[in-house]
Order: structure tokens, then C-alpha cells, then sequence
């Protein structure tokens, strides 16, 4: 059948997508009729040509059901599940009581090792108190050095281990020191938490006191 | 990447983390971006983000690089581990079968927080094995079972900087005084604060890769077979490493002599020669011969294994989606390479019309390509080009992956849609069993728990109980695509 329409081709009937040639070629013939191009989106939902086959049930299937649906209800009711703080006009005044009981309750609000994610990201509370605790570090360390600069004078000798000791102190000083100057800088100062929308500053100042520090 | 992939990966965000992170997510998977450009196009709070970014980092489903002032940093998807997330009920699963509960319960914990402290992980399991039977587990029993995890890389140390391999798998140091101490209510300080577990998925994956393989050859032979094909695999450990296209030559005897030693199938015992015969002489080339001495040496092809079962897989598919008459069509194009339409026509004798349409069908949906070859100028003849269809697999690949993430979607966007129809009622049902619940817990029974009971109507009983049955079926469905989804990228490792 279709070798018949071979050679015949170059005649009109142009769908759009390949030319009258090459539907020759790949076995289409001019006496079979194309159809148009279609202008429409298909169907949202199109009928199904074949049912599918039904799902094989089985005990470990179950299991694996009944693993899945537990580990979903402990991630919806964990403090990894972050819900969009309500505006306060639309909540009465006993339902802000709850939701603030609620908040200091361990489980909700899910712990962080501020350690492991960039500084940016820490609550204005713990970026301060973090920040504190760099400070006074730095003073030991610093103190210390002080220490052993003077006892090292006082010895006047030239101990290999003392010196060994002091150096990566100093390294770590240093470091300390132009972190603190990043912190203080001008330029990036998005990063630490000035932009308040003035909602809800009191609530998520006390839900930090009354956390832990991590 | 693609559209269908945002899509559920949005949705998988939003059933285990809520809204806020799944819009925070379908951000950064968008462009990794900084914490400015994130709240500027999210409709969410500083703070919002800032937790949605931590919880994202410390469930490793997101990663950051820091920019040049070590304050800031610009944020990405980890997509892969998002995708991981429709595994996990499996992964707790194999670990049931391989070991026993408390080992369940401590990789149940890892994958619910994302990563742990050893310490943390142990008191955690404790308080939950305590509320659960009043058992009495003992804390040595813990550590050595989270350390056993550990020496078989089930787990495995999370870290910024990129450890070595040894130092990934070191056992922590875990002193269960300090733990102790905690649980009786005491301070807070352990001395493995700062190093965290998670899971090893690569290690998670091998294992379900041995299951899949054992599991084909016993539905294609029987138990026995099986039996075999799982110790050539364990022997096949001990001299390659787990994830080779071919592993190196194991000996035979090896695997008879377990055989023996164990004695569970005496039908594997009395003919097991014939057994390793037959795996060898069959078709698909699960097993190669590579040495004649001591009753000969064999390779296991885990690449072959892998092309064979993912052809299979989209024959199957085709078979569905097409019918018979197109995976007749299929098969021909597969086992010939290239062929013309007119030699299909004459070799699958259907009438030329439908080989016709079916062809074309099977072009449109991208399981077929078309091959031009033109002929040079100067010949003669009628026809002045050949045109040829091809399979060209690793495409079917991706356009099944995309299939799969397109019905995943649809299964998932259902099941939301049908929790927001009957919110109402579901959320009745789970008050009136929060209710009765307690109302035993307390010792009452009788009229009075029945009468709470009875606010649910009949009607309303029957509407829960099809939605429930819907629900069921939508998770099956997720989790046997996910199946799928697994052979298909295993595939793709190996190509």
C-alpha cells in the first residue's frame, strides 16, 4: 500500500511538521487523508483508553503503608514542620495564649547546631549571645598570650614546645579578630536580623528567653 | 530537572514539612539564591525563612557555600535527597528484615531528624522504647547495635568539610555515663556534641539492589535459585567492591560449600550443579564463565543484569500503555536495531494501517526515534532516502522517569485534593478518636464511649471508609512507582 505512492510525492498538503516528502518517505501516501493541525490544548482529563491493573497487595506492602503514613504524622507533628504565623487581628486573645504555650513546649521548636549553617541565618538572640561568647574567648586567649609573651621574657630562653604552643593561638586570635570586623561591617548588614515587620517582635523574643542555648 | 520534577518535589515538601518550606524549597530549586533574593520573592517573614533555610540544611536537603565575608551564603536544593524522602519507609524496612527492632527504631530516629549526635540518637530511642513496652533496653545494648550501623555504613558522619572515607565510618565516642546522667534529668553537656549521623543511602541502595536481583531470579526460576543468586552476591563481596559493572571471578566451590554448611535447601544441595548450569546458559547472562579451574569461576554482570531488567521493565510499559500489538511492534525494532517501516509491516504481519498509526504513536510519545539516512546525489532511483526506526534506551529512560514523576504528581495532587474535600469529616473522626482514646486510657468503657463513637454517622462511616481505601491505594501507588523509579536510575548508574 504504500509502496504505490513512492515518487509521487511534492504534492500540496502541508501539515505543518514534515513536507509532503518526507511523509512519502516514512510511508504515508497521498491518498490517505491527514489530519489537520490541531489548534486546541488536549483535554485536563483525557479518558482512559485501558483500566490499569490493579495493585498485587501483600503483609510487606502493608508494613511498608503503615511505616509511611507513621514516619508523615511524627514529621507533621515534629518542629521541622513550619506553619505561616497567623496575623494577630484574626485570632482572639485566648487562642494567642495557647499558641504561646504551645511555642515553649520543647518538641515544637526544632533545635539547631548554629555551628553547622552559615551566620546569617542564626535569630538576633543567639546571634548575640554567640557573639558574646566569641569576645570572651578571644580575651582568654588573648590574656594567655600575654602570659606566656612575658614568661618567655622572663626565661629568655628559647623553648621549642613553648613556641610551638603559641603559635596557633595567635593564628586563631587572628581569625577571631577580622570575624568580629565582618560582623561589624557596614556592607552586609542584611545578614544580621534588623528587618522587622513589627508583628510579632515581642512573641519571638520571649519564645527565645525561655528556650535553651545551644 | 523539569517541571514534573518541581512539582513533586514541591508537594513531597509540603506533606513532611509544611507550606512555608516547600515554598522556600521550590525557590532554591528554582535558582540557588541568597537569604535577600529569597525573602524578596517569597511572601514570608525574615524569620520564616531563616528557620525554613535551617530546618532545610539540617534534614540535608538543602546545602549552602558561603560567600566571600563566611556570613552569607547562597542556598540550593539537594534534590536527590529530597527524592530519597519516598524511600525511607523501605530503607526502615530493610533494616527490620536484616537486623531486629531496636535497630529499626534507631534508624527510624536518624531519618526523622535528619542528622543526630550519636548521644542524642541513643537517648532518644531509649525514652521511646520506654514509653512504648516499659522494656528495660539496656544502653550498652544501644551502642553497640548504633555502632554495628555503623561498621556496616548503614550511617554515616555528616560533616561540612568533605572527610575521607575512613573518617566518615569512625565510631564515635559515646560515653553512656553522661547519657545517664541525662536521662535522670542531669546536664546537658556530652562529649560527642558536634559530630553528627545520617544516613549512607549509597549503602541503603546496594542493599536493595541485591533484593531486586534476587528477587527477579526467583520469580524467573524458583526459590532455590534465589538462594544461589543471594550467596553468589554475598561471596561476590568478599573480592569486589559494591558498585563495579562486572564483579571479579568467584569461585564456585566457595558458594557450594556454604550451601552445604547450611543445608536449608537440600534441593540446591542435590542438584546444584545443574543450578549454576542453567543461571549460566539462560539468556538474559546473569553469570559468566570466566575460568574452568575448580569447578569454574564466575562473573557477576550487574551491568547486563540491569540493561536486561530495565528492557523488560519498558516492554512491560509499553505493553500497558500501547497493548500487545505495539510491544510486538517494539520488540521487533529492539531485537533488529534499525529497521525500516515496510520491513515492520511485512514482518509483524498486522495490517499495514495500524502498523502505520501504532509507529507513529510510539514516535509521538518518544519510545521510538527516526533515523534519516540520505542517499548521496549522484544514485539513482526512486527512493532517496531510507528512513529508519531506532530505540534509543537511555531516552525511553528519561522519558519514563518523566512519566513517573508526572503519575507521582497526579497521585499526590489527588490525595490533597481529596484530604481538602472531606477536611471536615476527617478532622471529626480524629477528634472523636483523640477522645474515645483517652476515655479508655482512663479505664471507661461502656455506653458512654459508644456515645461519642456514635457521633460519627453511618453515612459518614461509609464516606471514611472509601476515602480511606482511596488513600491506600494513592500510597501503594507512590510506593510501587518509586519501585520503578528505582530500576530506572539504577540503570543510569550503571550506563
Amino acid at each position: 500500500m504504500s509502496g504505490r505512492g513512492r515518487g509521487r510525492g511534492g504534492r500540496g498538503g502541508n501539515t505543518g511538521l514534515f513536507n509532503r516528502e518526507q511523509l512519502n518517505a516514512i510511508g504515508i501516501t497521498s491518498n490517505e487523508s491527514i489530519p489537520g493541525p490541531i489548534r486546541e490544548p488536549p483535554p485536563l482529563f483525557p479518558l482512559l483508553n485501558r483500566k490499569p491493573v490493579p495493585l498485587q497487595e501483600s503483609l510487606e506492602l502493608d508494613y511498608l503503608l503503615i511505616l509511611r503514613q507513621n514516619i508523615l504524622d511524627q514529621m507533621q507533628s515534629s518542629g521541622a514542620y513550619l506553619r505561616m504565623p497567623q496575623s494577630s487581628e484574626r485570632l482572639d486573645k485566648a487562642q494567642q495564649e495557647i499558641d504561646k504555650l504551645i511555642a515553649q513546649l520543647p518538641s515544637v521548636k526544632e533545635k539547631f547546631d548554629w555551628n553547622m549553617l552559615p551566620a546569617e541565618l542564626r535569630p538576633k538572640l543567639i546571634a548575640k549571645r554567640m557573639k558574646m561568647k566569641e569576645s570572651k574567648a578571644v580575651d582568654v586567649n588573648s590574656r594567655l598570650n600575654q602570659l606566656e609573651k612575658q614568661e618567655e621574657k622572663t626565661e629568655k630562653a628559647m623553648d621549642v614546645t613553648v613556641k610551638e604552643e603559641a603559635e596557633p593561638d595567635e593564628e586563631e586570635e587572628e581569625i577571631q579578630e577580622n570575624y568580629e570586623d565582618e560582623d561589624m561591617d557596614d556592607g552586609t548588614d542584611y545578614a544580621n536580623n534588623y528587618f522587622d515587620n513589627g508583628e510579632e517582635y515581642e512573641d519571638e523574643d520571649d519564645n527565645l528567653d525561655d528556650g535553651p542555648i545551644y | 530537572m523539569s517541571l514534573q520534577q518541581r512539582n513533586v518535589i514541591k508537594l513531597i515538601l509540603v506533606e513532611r514539612f509544611g507550606n512555608v518550606i516547600a515554598d522556600v524549597g521550590d525557590i532554591i530549586f528554582q535558582n540557588p539564591s541568597s537569604l535577600y533574593t529569597i525573602v524578596k520573592s517569597a511572601d514570608i517573614p525574615l524569620s520564616k525563612v531563616k528557620e525554613a533555610l535551617s530546618v532545610l540544611i539540617k534534614y540535608n536537603l538543602a546545602t549552602f557555600k558561603l560567600n566571600t565575608d563566611a556570613i552569607t551564603a547562597i542556598y540550593s536544593l539537594n534534590v536527590k535527597n529530597i527524592l530519597l524522602m519516598l524511600r525511607f519507609p523501605k530503607f526502615i524496612n530493610l533494616i527490620k528484615a536484616k537486623f531486629d527492632e531496636s535497630y529499626e527504631i534507631l534508624v527510624e530516629e536518624i531519618l526523622l531528624k535528619g542528622c543526630l549526635t550519636a548521644s542524642e540518637l541513643i537517648i532518644k530511642v531509649t525514652k521511646r522504647l520506654q514509653e512504648q513496652k516499659n522494656v528495660n533496653i539496656l544502653l550498652q545494648e544501644l551502642k553497640d547495635n548504633f555502632n554495628s550501623l555503623i561498621t556496616a555504613k548503614y550511617v554515616m558522619r555528616l560533616s561540612l568539610q568533605s572527610l575521607k572515607v575512613d573518617e566518615l565510618f569512625l565510631l564515635p565516642n559515646i560515653d553512656l555515663k553522661e547519657i545517664l546522667a541525662v536521662l535522670n534529668g542531669g546536664n546537658d553537656t556530652l562529649p560527642d556534641a558536634g559530630v553528627y549521623w545520617t544516613i549512607n543511602s549509597d549503602r541503603f541502595h546496594q542493599d536493595l539492589r541485591d533484593q531486586l536481583i534476587v528477587n527477579s531470579v526467583t520469580n524467573k526460576f524458583d526459590e532455590n535459585m534465589g538462594e544461589l543468586m543471594r550467596l553468589l552476591l554475598q561471596q561476590m563481596y568478599v573480592r569486589t567492591d559494591p558498585w563495579v559493572s562486572s564483579s571479579n571471578p568467584i569461585p564456585i566451590l566457595e558458594v557450594k560449600e556454604i550451601v552445604k554448611k547450611r543445608n536449608t535447601h537440600p534441593q540446591l544441595v542435590a542438584f546444584f550443579e545443574q543450578y549454576v548450569a542453567i543461571l549460566e546458559q539462560d539468556v538474559t547472562g546473569i553469570i559468566r564463565k570466566v575460568g574452568e579451574a575448580s569447578g569454574g569461576s564466575f562473573q557477576v554482570e550487574m551491568k547486563h543484569i540491569f540493561t536486561q531488567l530495565t528492557w523488560e521493565a519498558v516492554e512491560e510499559i509499553v505493553n500497558e500503555k500501547f497493548d500487545s500489538k505495539a510491544s510486538r511492534i517494539f520488540r521487533l525494532v529492539k531485537s533488529r536495531h534499525y529497521i525500516e517501516p515496510e520491513q515492520i509491516q511485512n514482518l509483524v504481519m498486522i495490517p499495514a494501517k495500524e502498523v502505520k498509526r501504532i509507529l507513529y504513536m510510539l514516535l509521538e510519545e518518544n519510545f521510538l526515534v527516526v533515523n534519516e539516512l540520505k542517499r548521496s546525489a549522484t544514485s539513482l532511483g526512486p527512493s532517496k532516502s531510507f528512513t529508519l526506526f531506532h530505540i534509543r534506551l537511555t531516552q525511553v529512560i528519561r522519558t519514563m522517569i518523566e512519566l513517573c514523576f508526572k503519575t507521582l504528581y497526579n497521585i499526590m495532587m489527588r490525595r490533597c485534593h481529596e484530604k481538602y474535600l472531606n477536611k471536615r469529616l476527617i478532622d471529626k473522626k480524629h477528634r472523636v478518636d483523640t477522645i474515645t482514646h483517652g476515655m479508655r486510657a482512663q479505664g471507661i468503657s461502656g455506653d458512654s464511649v459508644l456515645d461519642i463513637e456514635e457521633m460519627i454517622t453511618p453515612p459518614e462511616n461509609e464516606i471514611l471508609e472509601r476515602i480511606g481505601k482511596m488513600m491506600k491505594k494513592l500510597s501503594l501507588t507512590e510506593i510501587e512507582i518509586d519501585d520503578t523509579m528505582f530500576l530506572l536510575e539504577m540503570y543510569l548508574m550503571y550506563e
